[in-house]
């Protein structure tokens, strides 16, 4: 289990440039490039226990989110701002093939992030690598779940000190252009688009998502855990001019099936 | 590489000094102690569609099993999974530092070594030859630690040891098998797999580096999927030895005597600290077999042909194993062979699959 403490925030589109150059000078290195592509899954049938009296049911079920590298179909580097209209291709989940089934995957599951007056997000997430499988979907399935929706992430990530950076653009399957990539098939012939689907950025204006965080392993780690603060706090004050990293609403960050917070939170939305 | 679990159910105290006994005479060359974990969870009846009784749903098995001696440095608490008899898969956490500083020159170097048929030996560095003997000999004290309980057998084992020490020192230049163990699963496969696991890494596709972690998939299972599935049994294999031998069976098939490598290691299996059993797991060391079908691979064979070459590889080892147990006398046993997929052999899960059929109480 890895105690993850972070803090978030957003970046117009126009501010990117200045963010990048901002973070190669603090860091005194250059970015490393990031792709991934992100599955959410849920239990395939509702948990019901019964209901006895007297008797408090405390197991709840949870989402699982699992990355593995995106691969293929992104043409554009993050840091070229002007082509982020281009067409962007990933492996959708929703089309098993056998790289998808045979991929390193990670598997996440997270409790909600604690609550109360930290300066900084902490969340608890339970992790475990699946690292050889010819059909990861069948095991899920066996194990109880399918997926529920996806996403890739496209960006780099920067070092400073024990924080890891992360400026990324997030993409979704784009539905409506189903239909022309089968024609594109036709006149590509190649196999990988015969695989892919065109993504969208979800949020079309081009700002990009800023995260920085610091992962503790064990969870006694206290001296850690109070230095991976002060550098996120520290880190915060020097990117003050820029960008405001804050704590991200920890409402919103709740996995769990039939959440009350969650389903509050949203419904405020 | 084919596997066989023999499990022994009345096995007594003299069962098994006299099956170490007879392996020893073998002159073997010993591996490090080594345990074992197997969990069996069932499946929690109440996650269900909707309209279902709980008590119409099937059982259905989760097993978690764990090899101390999978779990090697770079290994990072691997874990094997089956569901049902039917899907596997292996975890692991990526332990960053071991990891990333042995993966950059591991891979590289191993990758070349497969692309050089004609001269394994010489692409392998001094080096982890070397660390090897090192790793042998503290192996070999820590044996004679765990015999201590019988006299008799520690002064056998020193004087076995000793020989086997200046064979050791004879072979030691010809013999790049002592390398070739150390990396088990020597395909082709997994050396790309170990450099996509880095490139995973490096693209922030996990969180979990820490290299004290002791978090696995069955950490999380017990943690967080109890409304899926809840731990039945927990049966902990222990103090396990290790053994490679080197024998002279007969080939029923061809009429001929022909020598024979093996991997045995063997295990006292415990449920609830309740001593329930021998295990000895068995495996076929076909060496030529294997760089045959690295030289398949890289020749990108059709699939047919290479199908069939798989199932006739693992019908004469099997049919090894069977000899082996006859020659020298095994206790008898449930002897488990099974696989989990007859189109493909898949050393890991077949070998959970194995453990899962052998211990069933």
């Amino acid at each position: 289990m890895v105690q993850q403490l972070s803090l978030t925030t957003q970046v117009e589109r126009y501010k990117i440039q200045r963010l990048l150059l901002t973070l190669e000078t603090l860091t005194g290195n250059i970015s490393s490039p990031m792709h991934k592509h992100s599955v959410i899954l849920k239990p395939r049938y509702p948990f019901t226990p019964e209901n006895i009296p007297g008797k408090v049911n405390q197991i709840d079920s949870y989402r699982i989110r699992m990355n593995r590298i995106w691969e293929d179909g992104y043409p554009i580097k993050f840091e070229s701002i002007d082509q982020i209209g281009a067409d962007i291709f990933g492996e959708s989940i929703t089309k098993p093939s056998e790289n998808i089934n045979s991929s390193i995957w990670t598997l996440q599951l997270s409790d909600i992030p604690a609550g109360g007056k930290n300066s900084v997000l902490i969340q608890n997430i339970y992790e475990t690598t699946i690292y050889q499988t010819d059909d990861v979907i069948g095991y899920l399935d066996e194990l109880g779940y399918m997926h529920e929706t996806e996403f890739w992430t496209n960006g780099v990530r920067f070092y400073y000190g024990n924080v890891i950076l992360e400026l990324s653009h997030i993409y979704i399957l784009d539905n409506k252009t189903d239909a022309i990539d089968v024609d594109l098939n036709i006149t590509d012939g190649s196999n990988t688009t015969n695989i892919t689907s065109k993504l969208k950025l979800l949020d079309g204006s081009g700002n990009c998502h800023v995260k920085a965080y610091v992962n503790v392993g064990a969870l006694t780690d206290l001296e850690s855990v109070s230095l991976g603060i002060k550098q996120l706090e520290s880190l915060k004050r020097e990117l003050s001019e820029i960008v405001e990293l804050h704590i991200p609403d920890r409402t919103v960050m709740d996995s769990r099936i039939n959440s009350r917070i969650a389903n509050s939170g949203s419904s405020n939305n | 590489m084919v596997t066989a679990v023999l499990f022994v159910n009345q096995a007594t105290p003299t069962t098994i000094t006299k099956f170490h006994d007879m392996i020893m005479n073998q002159l073997p060359e010993t591996l490090p102690s080594w345990e074992f974990e197997l969990g069996i969870f069932l499946n929690n009846k109440y996650s269900k569609p909707v309209n279902m009784d709980p008590k119409h749903i099937p059982n259905r098995y989760l097993y978690t099993l764990q090899l101390s001696y999978l779990n090697d440095e770079e290994r990072g608490n691997r874990m094997i999974s089956i569901i049902n008899n039917n899907k596997s898969i292996v975890t692991c956490v990526p332990n960053s530092t071991h990891i990333i500083n042995r993966l950059e020159s591991f891979t590289t170097k191993r990758l070349n070594y497969y692309k050089d048929d004609d001269e394994p030996i010489k692409k392998v560095d001094e080096k982890s030859k070397e660390e090897e003997i090192v790793k042998k000999d503290v192996d070999v004290d820590g044996d004679i630690e765990m015999e201590n309980e019988n006299e008799n057998e520690v002064k056998k084992q020193i004087d076995i040891v000793s020989e086997e020490k200046d064979l050791e020192k004879e072979n030691i230049e010809i013999d790049d098998d002592l390398i070739m163990s150390r990396y088990e699963e020597n395909s082709l496969d997994e050396m790309k797999r170990r450099k996509k696991l880095l490139k995973h890494i490096q693209n922030g596709c996990c969180n979990n580096l820490n290299a004290q972690t002791n978090e696995n998939l069955e950490l999380m299972l017990v943690s967080k999927l109890q409304s899926l599935w809840t731990l039945k049994q927990t049966i902990r294999g222990q103090g396990g030895l290790g053994y490679i031998i080197n024998v002279e069976l007969n080939d029923e098939e061809k009429k001929v005597k022909s020598q024979e490598k093996f991997r045995l290691r063997t295990s006292n299996c415990l449920l609830h600290g309740t001593f329930k059993g021998f295990l000895i797991e068995i495996e076929h060391l076909d060496q030529d077999m294997e760089k045959l079908e690295i030289t398949n691979e890289l020749k990108n064979m059709d699939e047919t042909e290479s199908k069939n070459r798989l199932i006739l590889r693992f019908s004469r080892s099997i049919t090894m194993i069977k000899s082996l147990i006859d020659t020298y006398k095994f206790p008898s046993g449930n002897l488990c062979f099974n696989v989990l997929s007859e189109s493909k052999l898949d050393y890991l899960s077949d070998l959970c699959q194995q453990y899962c059929d052998a211990l069933q109480f």
